[in-house]
């Protein structure tokens, strides 16, 4: 479990800002496209491990700091987005760990 | 004697009537059930507020589509939209961009920044002037087709998705993210505080094909653990848990039996 943890962290954060520095083809914004990737997993919440969740929060977190920089309409879109998904992965592990301690 | 009876009796009855008046809530129609008044800056604008009707748009899209991908608020007036966002193709502007279609027809467009008179029209359609009676009749021809209810606007929205009558949107090719497939918890049962009346059957599955996990959890639905969270009937009128989405958009919670729906036994 440790080391699935320590995985998800070495490559979740790295692998979203491999991602900020390739445009894809579709014209949306390398941002855009770590943003989807990041909060697809609210509806399979339920299923994500405890080291998963951490990862995905940790990549809510860098794309916070991406978001804040964009125009004002884009920022009250994506901030609110964000902030959903965030708060449904931060739910999700504070219920996992807690079925854990209960166990 | 008599005078000072007769002056307590009017007092008493004048009072109460001035009461009832001031408290009492006013029954919404079934065309305006669900009708929220959006006015962060219109009127600064020159604008009548907004008048935005759901039955509208949740007769077509999923109620997670607007609060989740699109990032609506689920307060009147917590969004802080403004003309320029529409006009950038966020929140209404996702759809009302005169260029998206549904069932063939273009979406009419929201915002401009400046208008002629002609086009005056198309801003009073939903910075409503005075109540349209067209809209009104189109919601009662809507309402022949839906499967009744007796509260609310008179439909039972659950009913209609169920059955297929309505054919809910909630995916937007360019705004939405590729999702997987949804893991639903099973129904439970959430114990009434009140002999002889049901238990509560809660089921997940039907509130999450139109909102999803994130539109109730953690904003609205904090409790981690099931039963942790005690709710009473006076939070749930007050506006929350509960009472955040029914009695405002979803059916009212004075119709006790669609919640308190486990059958009493022995």
């Amino acid at each position: 479990m440790g080391c699935a943890m320590r995985k998800a962290k070495r490559w979740g954060v790295p692998a979203l800002l491999l991602l900020l520095l390739c445009r894809p083809a579709g014209g949306e914004e390398p941002w855009q496209v770590a943003f989807d990737q990041a909060c697809s997993k609210s509806g399979e919440s339920m299923t994500l491990s405890v080291d998963e969740l951490r990862s995905l929060l940790d990549q809510c977190s860098a794309l916070e700091k991406i978001i804040e920089k964009q125009e004002p309409s884009v920022r009250k879109v994506y901030l609110k987005r964000l902030q959903l998904c965030r708060n449904l992965y931060a739910y999700m592990l504070e219920y996992r760990i807690a079925a854990q301690q209960a166990r | 004697m008599k005078r000072l009876i007769l002056v307590c009796l009017i007092l008493l009855v004048g009072s109460g009537v001035l009461w009832g008046a001031g408290t009492k809530k006013r029954k919404p129609l079934p065309h305006d059930f669900g009708s929220v008044t959006i006015n962060n800056h219109s009127q600064q604008a020159g604008m009548p507020p907004v008048v935005f009707d759901h039955w509208v748009h949740r007769k077509n899209y999923t109620c997670r589509l607007c609060h989740v991908d699109i990032g609506f608020g689920m307060t009147a007036n917590s969004t802080q939209i403004r003309a320029v966002d529409n006009g950038k193709g966020y929140f209404c502007g996702v759809c009302h961009n005169g260029s998206t279609t549904f069932n063939k027809a273009k979406i009419f467009e929201s915002c401009a920044t400046s208008y002629t008179r002609e086009e005056y029209k198309r801003c009073v359609k939903c910075h409503a002037l005075e109540k349209d009676p067209a809209k009104e009749e189109a919601f009662y021809r809507f309402l022949d087709k839906m499967p009744r209810e007796t509260f609310g606007n008179g439909i039972n929205w659950e009913k209609a998705e169920e059955t297929g009558l309505l054919k809910l949107v909630d995916n937007l090719e360019g705004v939405s993210f590729k999702k997987s497939s949804m893991k639903v918890q099973g129904d439970f049962a959430l114990k009434s505080k009140v002999d002889g009346m049901p238990d509560i059957i809660f089921s997940h599955a039907k509130h999450t094909v139109w909102n999803g996990c994130e539109v109730c959890h953690p904003d609205i639905f904090v409790g981690i653990k099931k039963g942790a969270s005690k709710y009473s009937m006076i939070e749930l009128f007050d506006g929350k848990y509960c009472g955040v989405c029914h009695d405002k958009v979803a059916f009212p919670q004075t119709d006790c039996k669609r919640c308190h729906a486990k059958p009493v036994t022995g």
